[in-house]
C-alpha cells in the first residue's frame, strides 16, 4: 500500500516535473521541455522500424544520430578507448574475431569459422579477403598481434586472456589460443561489440603516434573516420574496402554532439535536426517518442545497483536481516513504475539482457515487498531508527528511482538520506579503492561481456570494491563464484550462475532494485532496418538505411 | 607630447606588469583550488566500463604523471604553458591547447556577436532616453531595458528552444564548424547572441542614458544649439562621445565576461565554448583542462581591461593629462 505522501507525489507527477525541470535549469537546461512532457504512463515498446517501403532498403544517404556525447580519453584507440561512448562508436570502425547475436550466439566476424578443441584451446580459420580501411590486406599475423598486443596493454587487467599461454597460427588460415586453465568466457569477452578485442593493422598502429591513434582510425569494419570536430559532430563514411560491402546502405554516419543536455538533444530531435538519437533520460526518451519517433526495444541492459559497504561506520549493515529487511521493504515494481517512467524490469545482479540466465521470480528471496517482514527482522537484529547513506552521482537521471526507494524504506522504519556528489567522486571508489562514503553506492553498471563479470570485483578478496573479506555471509557466493569462473559446460554454468544470483539476492551482498536499457535508442520514420542491440551499441547501424 | 610618450610607455609597462602578476598568482591558485575538486580525475577512463585492476590503475597513474608531486606537477605545467603546451587532457584524446584552440573562436565570436548586437540596440536608445528623459520615449526605453535584464537569458533561451521546438522547428540547436561556411555559422550563432545582447544592451542603455543626460545639461550644448547644431548633431556628434566612455568600461567587462560565462546559453544551444569546455572539464575531474580552461579565461578578461586601460588616454583628455604628468 503507498503511503500518503507517495499517493501526493504520484497525484501531483506533473507539478513535480515541472518544479524539477525549473530547478535543473537554472543549473542547466532541457528542464522545461521535461516539464511540458506528455504523462503517457505505460508506453507500450515499439517493434523494429517498420520496411513499409515495399521497393526494398535504398542504398546512400547519411544517417544524422544526436548524442550528448563524444568518445573520451583514449579517443579512437581500439586498444585504450576505455569508456562506452569511444567503444560503441569503435565498434561501427573495427572488426571482432567473432560476434554475437542479438540472441547471445556466438556468430563469425573475422574468423569465419571457429572450433573449440576443449576447455583451454581453441582454434579461428581468419576470414580470406578481409582489409583495412586503408586497403591493405588483413593477415593472421594482425590477428596474432592484436591479442599479443591487447595482452601487453592490459596487463593483470586483461579479462579473456590472462591465462593465455601461446597464440600461433597452427595451418595456414588457423589461429590457435592456447590456455593454462579452462577459460568459459573466453568467446564471451572477445565477441563483445563494445568491448576491446579489435583486430587492428599492426603496421598502421605502430606508425602513428599516440595521439594520432586516438583521432584516426583504420579498421576493417564498415565505416571509416572522415573527420571529428572536437564538441561538434563526428562524421563516418562508409569504409569501401569492408568484406561484406554489399550489407551497408549508408553512406555515412554523422554524430551530432550536444554535451551532457539532454534538453538540447530532445531539441534537436523535435527539430528534426537528426535522424536518430540515444538518450539516458527515460522521460526525454518518452518525449522524442511522442513527437512521433520509433523506440528501440531494447534490452535491460543496464542494473541499478546499490553497492552495500557492510563494514562502514559502526557496521548497521554487517548483520543479514538488516540488509534483508532493507530489501523487503523496497516495492520494485513502484519504484520501477514511478522511477522510471515504467520503463525497467526487475533484475539480479546480471541485468535481464543475459537472456540465458533465469529471470527473478515470485520466489525469489527478499523481493516481494514486505514491510512487516521487515519491520521483523530489524527487531531481531536489534536494530531500531536505522538511519543510513546512500550516495549517488548527481550526473544521474534516476534521482526520481532513488526518492522512491528512501520513501519505500521510511515504512519500514529505516530513514535513507540521498547524498549527491559530483560523478567523479563516485568513479573515486572504482578508481582507486577509496572508502565508500556511506553505507551504499548507488552505481549504474552495463551488461559485461560475460555474467560473471558482473560479480568479480565484488566477490574477489583484494579487490578494489570488495568488502566482504571475513564475512561469512559472503562465503558460498565466492565458492560459486570460483566455480563458475573454470566450469567449461555452458549448461552448469548457467545453472551455477543462476544459484549464484539467488544466493547474492538472499544474503542482500548487493541491493539491485530494477534495471533499464542503458540507454534509449530512438529514430526518425525515415530511418529502416534499425533495431536496438542488446549491447546498447549500435551495431545494427551497419543494417541501417535511410529514406532518400 | 615627449613627455606624454614617457608617461604613457611607463604607464603601459605598469598595466602589463600588473596584469603578468595577477596571471602568476592566477596560476598557483587555480593548481591549488582544481585539486581540491573531490574525485579522481581517473574516473574518465572507466564511465561504465568496469572497474579496473590495480595494476591498470598504477600504469595509468604514473602515465599521467599524477604520482608526481604537486610542487613537480605545478612546476612542469607552468614551464609548459611558457612554452605554449598547455598539457594533455586527462578525459579527451584532445590536447587542452588543441580544444582551447577549438572552443575559444565560438566563444569570442558569440561575445562579439552579442556585443555587436548589444551596442546596436543599445546606443540608439540609450541616447533617445537620454534626450528624452522622462518623456514617452524615455518611458518606453526604460521599460524596456527592465525586461530585458530582469528576464534571465536562461530563461528566454529555454522559451525561445521549446516555442521553436514545436513551431517552426528552425535550426536553432548546435554550432557549425566555421569549416563549413562562416556564413552558416554565423547564422547558428545569431539567436544565442541576440539573446546574450538583450540584458546587456539593457545595460549599456542605463550607463549611456544618465551619462546622456549628465552631458546634455552641461552649458555647452546650448553654444552648440545657438551655432545652429541640430538636437541629433549634438547627441551623436558631441553629447555621445563623452557620454560612452564609462560605457566603453562596461563593455569590455561584459565582453571578456562572456567569453567564458556564458555556460548556460551554450549548453542551451549546443555551443561548444569556454564555458560548456570549464564545465565539462569540472564535471570530469581534468586538471589540465581546468586549469587550462580558467587561465586563458582570465587572459581574456585581464587583457580586456588592459586594452581599455591603454585607450583610456586616448578618449579622456583628463587621463591624458594624468599619464603625462606621471
Amino acid at each position: 500500500m503507498k503511503s500518503n505522501q507517495l499517493l501526493e507525489k504520484e497525484d501531483n507527477k506533473e507539478m513535480r516535473k515541472l518544479a524539477s525541470g525549473v530547478l535543473a535549469a537554472a543549473l542547466l537546461s532541457g528542464a522545461l521541455l521535461t516539464g511540458c512532457s506528455s504523462d503517457d504512463p505505460d508506453p507500450a515498446p515499439t517493434s523494429a522500424s517498420s520496411d513499409a517501403t515495399t521497393d526494398g532498403p535504398q542504398s546512400g544517404g547519411t544517417l544524422i544520430w544526436g548524442s550528448r556525447s563524444e568518445p573520451g580519453n583514449g579517443g579512437l584507440d581500439p586498444f585504450v578507448a576505455e569508456v562506452y561512448r569511444g567503444t560503441a562508436i569503435i565498434a561501427l570502425i573495427y572488426d571482432t574475431l567473432v560476434t554475437k547475436d542479438d540472441n547471445g550466439v556466438i556468430q563469425p566476424g573475422i574468423a569465419a569459422s571457429y572450433t573449440q578443441v576443449d576447455g583451454k584451446t581453441y582454434q579461428f580459420t581468419i576470414r580470406e579477403g578481409v582489409k583495412f580501411g586503408d586497403g591493405s590486406d588483413l593477415t593472421v599475423s594482425d590477428v596474432i598481434w592484436s591479442f599479443e598486443h591487447h595482452r601487453e596493454a592490459k596487463g593483470a587487467g586483461d579479462a579473456a586472456l590472462a591465462k593465455l599461454e601461446s597464440i600461433t597460427e597452427v595451418t595456414p588460415g588457423v589461429v590457435e589460443f592456447k590456455f593454462s586453465d579452462d577459460n568459459p568466457a573466453f568467446l564471451n569477452n572477445i565477441s563483445r561489440a563494445t568491448g576491446d578485442y579489435f583486430i587492428v593493422d599492426q603496421q598502421w598502429y605502430e606508425a602513428a603516434s599516440e595521439n594520432d591513434r586516438q583521432i584516426s582510425v583504420n579498421g576493417s569494419g564498415p565505416f571509416t573516420l572522415e573527420a571529428w570536430e572536437q564538441g561538434v559532430e563526428l562524421r563516418l563514411v562508409k569504409n569501401s574496402y569492408y568484406w561484406d560491402t554489399e550489407r551497408i546502405h549508408l553512406d555515412g554516419i554523422t554524430f551530432k554532439i550536444t554535451g551532457d543536455d539532454e534538453g538540447a538533444l530532445l531539441a534537436l530531435v523535435q527539430q528534426g535536426a537528426v535522424d536518430a538519437a540515444w538518450f539516458w533520460g527515460a522521460e526525454y526518451a518518452q518525449q522524442a517518442e511522442d513527437s512521433g519517433w520509433t523506440r528501440g526495444n531494447a534490452a535491460y541492459t543496464s542494473a541499478r545497483s546499490l553497492w552495500i559497504d557492510p563494514t562502514f561506520n559502526n557496521g548497521a549493515l554487517s548483520d543479514v536481516r538488516v540488509r534483508q529487511a532493507i530489501s523487503l521493504a523496497i516495492d520494485r515494481e513502484q519504484v520501477i513504475s514511478l522511477g522510471t517512467a515504467g520503463l525497467g524490469g526487475i533484475t539480479f545482479v546480471t541485468p535481464p539482457a543475459f537472456t540465458e540466465l533465469a529471470a527473478p521470480s515470485a520466489t525469489t528471496p527478499n523481493y516481494t515487498r514486505n514491510v512487516e517482514q521487515a519491520k521483523t527482522l530489524l527487531a531481531e537484529a536489534g536494530v531500531s531508527d536505522l538511519e543510513i547513506t546512500l550516495t549517488y552521482g548527481t550526473n544521474t537521471t534516476d534521482v526520481s528511482a532513488l526518492e522512491v526507494i528512501a520513501q519505500n524504506l521510511a515504512d519500514a522504519g529505516i530513514t535513507l538520506k540521498l547524498n549527491g556528489v559530483p560523478y567523479a567522486e563516485v568513479q573515486n571508489v572504482f578508481t582507486t579503492g577509496a572508502p565508500f562514503m556511506s553505507e551504499l553506492i548507488y552505481v549504474v553498471g552495463t551488461k559485461a561481456a560475460d555474467p560473471a563479470a558482473a560479480y568479480t570485483s565484488w566477490l574477489t578478496d583484494g579487490g578494489l570494491v570488495s568488502h566482504w573479506q571475513n564475512n561469512p555471509d559472503a562465503e558460498a557466493a565466492k565458492a560459486l563464484l570460483a566455480q563458475i569462473n573454470v566450469e567449461t559446460d555452458p549448461a552448469v554454468r548457467i545453472d551455477l550462475l543462476n544459484q549464484l544470483n539467488a544466493e547474492v539476492a538472499d544474503k542482500v551482498l548487493i541491493l539491485t532494485p530494477y534495471a533499464t536499457p542503458l540507454a534509449y535508442h530512438l529514430w526518425s520514420s525515415k530511418v529502416h532496418g534499425y533495431q536496438t542491440d542488446p549491447q546498447d551499441g549500435r551495431v545494427h547501424l551497419r543494417d541501417a538505411w535511410i529514406e532518400q | 607630447m615627449k613627455k606624454f610618450r614617457a608617461g604613457y610607455a611607463y604607464y603601459v609597462a605598469q598595466r602589463l606588469g600588473t596584469a603578468l602578476l595577477v596571471l602568476l598568482i592566477l596560476s598557483v591558485v587555480v593548481f591549488f583550488l582544481v585539486r581540491l575538486i573531490p574525485g579522481d580525475p581517473l574516473a574518465g577512463y572507466y564511465d561504465t566500463h568496469g572497474t579496473p585492476s590495480i595494476e591498470e590503475i598504477a600504469r595509468l597513474r604514473e602515465q599521467l604523471g599524477l604520482d608526481k608531486a604537486w610542487y613537480t606537477q605545478y612546476f612542469e605545467w607552468l614551464g609548459g604553458i611558457l612554452q605554449g603546451d598547455f598539457g594533455a587532457s586527462l578525459t579527451k584524446p584532445f590536447s587542452v591547447g588543441y580544444q582551447i584552440g577549438r572552443r575559444l573562436p565560438y566563444s569570442i565570436e558569440l561575445a562579439l556577436l552579442a556585443t555587436i548586437m548589444a551596442l546596436i540596440i543599445g546606443i540608439p536608445a540609450g541616447v533617445l532616453a537620454g534626450q528624452r528623459a522622462n518623456h514617452l520615449p524615455d518611458i518606453a526605453v526604460r521599460t524596456g531595458v527592465m525586461l530585458a535584464i530582469s528576464i534571465p537569458s536562461f530563461l528566454t533561451a529555454l522559451a525561445v528552444v521549446l516555442i521553436n521546438s514545436r513551431t517552426l522547428k528552425w535550426n536553432l540547436i548546435g554550432a557549425v564548424s566555421s569549416s563549413k561556411g562562416i556564413v552558416d555559422n554565423g547564422i547558428a550563432m545569431l539567436v544565442p547572441a541576440l539573446i546574450l545582447a538583450l540584458p546587456f544592451s539593457g545595460t549599456v542603455v542605463r550607463y549611456l542614458r544618465s551619462g546622456m543626460i549628465e552631458e546634455l545639461a552641461k552649458p555647452y550644448r546650448i553654444t552648440l544649439a545657438a551655432k545652429g547644431l541640430s538636437d541629433a548633431e549634438i547627441a551623436y556628434g558631441h553629447g555621445l562621445r563623452n557620454a560612452i566612455i564609462p560605457v566603453l568600461t562596461v563593455i569590455s567587462v561584459r565582453l571578456a565576461t562572456l567569453v567564458g560565462g556564458t555556460v548556460v546559453i551554450e549548453n542551451i544551444f549546443s555551443i561548444p565554448g569556454m564555458g560548456k569546455y570549464l564545465i565539462e572539464s569540472i564535471s570530469s575531474a581534468d586538471y589540465p583542462s581546468i586549469q587550462g580552461a580558467i587561465l586563458v579565461i582570465a587572459s581574456v578578461y585581464l587583457l580586456m581591461s588592459l586594452i581599455v586601460d591603454l585607450l583610456y588616454p586616448f578618449l579622456d583628455p583628463r587621463i591624458k593629462s594624468g599619464v603625462g604628468e606621471s
